[in-house]
Order: C-alpha cells, then sequence, then structure tokens
C-alpha cells in the first residue's frame, strides 16, 4: 500500500466520524509517513508498513473517538432523511411497509369475518329453536351452531396472536437491517 | 505494562519531551519509543487528549516544502508535569509496599 492508498483506506473507514477530526488524522499520518521516508530513507511503502496493520490503526483511533463520543448522532429524523436519500433503503422501505399493510389487511379480514361467522353461528343455532318444530331438527341447528361458534372463536385467537406476532417480526427484521445498514 | 499505568506515563513523558523543546510527530514517537512501547495510533489520541486539556499547544512551520505540525507545552501542561513528578513520589512509596520492602 502507498501513502495514497493507505490515506484513502484510513478516511473510507473513518467515515463515520465527524470530518473535521478525520481530516485531523489523516493529516497526521500524511506528516508521519513524509516524515519516516525522510528520517529512515524509506519507500512510501516501507514507510506505510511500518506503522503496523492498517486494521489496528482503525480500532485505536477509531475506538479513541467512540470514547470521547465524537461521533455523528444519528437520530430518527436522519434515519429518515437517509431512508428517501438512499437509491436502495427507499425501495426497501416502500416494499416493508407495503408488506406490513397487506399482512395487515389480511389479518383485519379473517378475524372480521371469523367473529362474525362465529357470531352468526351461535345467534342462528338460538334462532332455530324458535324457526323448527321438530326437536331433532333444533337440537342439530343449535349443536351445529355451538361448534361453529366454537371453533371459528378459537381461530380468531390464533390469527390474532399469530398476527400480531408476524407483524412485530417484520418490524423488529426492518429494524435491525436498518441498523445494519448505519453501522456498515 | 498494565493499561492504566501505562496511559499516565505516556502522558508525562510526551509533555517532558516537550518541555525540552518543541517537538513534531515523529519526532515525538522516536524520542518517547526508546523509553516505551508507543504506536502512532497510541500518539494521536494522547496529543488529542493533551491539547483539549490545554497543556500543549499546535502551530504549524514550513520544513522541506511542507508543512509540519509542531506541539508545544503550555504553562498549563508545565505545571501538570510538576504534580505527576511529586505524585510519583508517592506511587514510589505505593511500589515499595507492593514489592514488600
Amino acid at each position: 500500500m502507498n501513502k495514497k492508498e493507505f490515506l484513502e483506506f484510513l478516511r473510507k473507514k473513518l467515515r463515520r466520524f465527524k470530518k473535521l477530526d478525520v481530516d485531523e488524522i489523516i493529516t497526521y499520518y500524511d506528516e508521519i509517513i513524509l516524515d519516516t521516508m525522510q528520517s529512515e530513507n524509506f519507500s512510501e511503502e516501507q514507510a506505510v508498513v511500518s506503522l503496523g496493520k492498517p486494521e489496528n490503526i482503525i480500532k485505536d483511533v477509531a475506538g479513541d473517538m467512540i470514547a470521547n463520543k465524537k461521533t455523528n448522532g444519528i437520530n430518527g429524523a436522519l434515519i429518515l432523511i437517509g431512508i428517501f436519500s438512499s437509491p436502495v433503503l427507499l425501495p426497501i422501505t416502500i416494499v416493508i411497509i407495503t408488506m406490513y399493510l397487506v399482512v395487515f389487511a389480511v389479518w383485519l379480514v379473517l378475524i372480521v369475518s371469523f367473529a362474525y361467522g362465529s357470531l352468526a353461528s351461535l345467534v342462528w343455532g338460538i334462532y332455530a329453536i324458535f324457526l323448527y318444530k321438530d326437536i331433532g331438527l333444533i337440537m342439530l341447528s343449535v349443536g351445529l351452531g355451538l361448534i361453529a361458534f366454537i371453533a371459528l372463536g378459537f381461530f380468531t385467537v390464533i390469527i390474532t396472536k399469530y398476527g400480531w406476532k408476524l407483524l412485530n417480526f417484520i418490524t423488529v427484521s426492518f429494524a435491525t437491517k436498518l441498523k445494519r445498514r448505519k453501522k456498515a | 505494562m498494565d493499561a492504566q499505568l501505562k496511559k499516565g506515563i505516556l502522558d508525562a513523558c510526551v509533555l517532558a519531551s516537550l518541555q525540552k523543546g518543541n517537538s513534531y510527530g515523529y519526532m515525538l514517537l522516536k524520542s518517547i519509543s526508546t523509553l516505551i512501547d508507543i504506536s502512532e495510533s497510541t500518539l494521536y489520541p494522547i496529543l488529542r487528549r493533551l491539547k483539549k486539556a490545554e497543556y500543549l499547544t499546535t502551530y504549524s512551520s514550513e520544513n522541506n516544502g511542507r508543512l509540519r505540525k509542531y506541539y508545544a507545552i503550555t504553562e498549563k501542561g508545565k505545571e501538570k508535569l510538576k504534580i505527576f513528578c511529586n505524585e510519583w513520589q508517592d506511587v514510589v512509596k505505593i511500589f515499595q509496599f507492593i514489592k514488600g520492602e
């Protein structure tokens, strides 16, 4: 690695920090490399090698900056700006929000139909007592109505529970993706 | 050497080196590394911290057709170095206690 490549590597790895701080670090290493070359009669590459592993340098320098809390704080508004200015994140966000809405709509439709269905079966079972004169038909209607009520009620509970879990899962995975992107 | 102990000693080494005369990054490294292991990436945070605490100031001066950043100790820095040396006598006593003398 020559000096230019090394300094570009540093800048790339430190890009999440304040530009002013990074500029200062770049100037520092630029000067050290030039002085090392001059004093030791080193080539650019030799001088860069004498600094040690670039990964360790990043670790030291970035660790110090984090300790000094000099990072650019990322708040909600910045995330939104980031999403809307990113050619990759914006479509991803739209897709995820759409998925969210679709899951929510399906969930809502199922709950409403199952809830109404179970109530209707119950009401129909009771109504059958007055509708039919035959005790056998009444028993059959009330029985079927009760079975339908219990089954659909059970489905409503299950769908509410898992629908909620699915929505949570989508939200969490979306948030994790955002976080990872922020870190990268 | 213990990291915490080394941190304090390195600060004092940088200030002591500057008390002998203004210096720049590479020269500071050369003069301190004869005594204690120090790398470019450890020196940088120290310089930054000492500057923030106003123990040293910086200025740029042209050398061989390029600008070089020089560091100079301040009065506050000299004071800090004195305190460090005074505290060191206590450290020696503690050291003797640890060694069991």
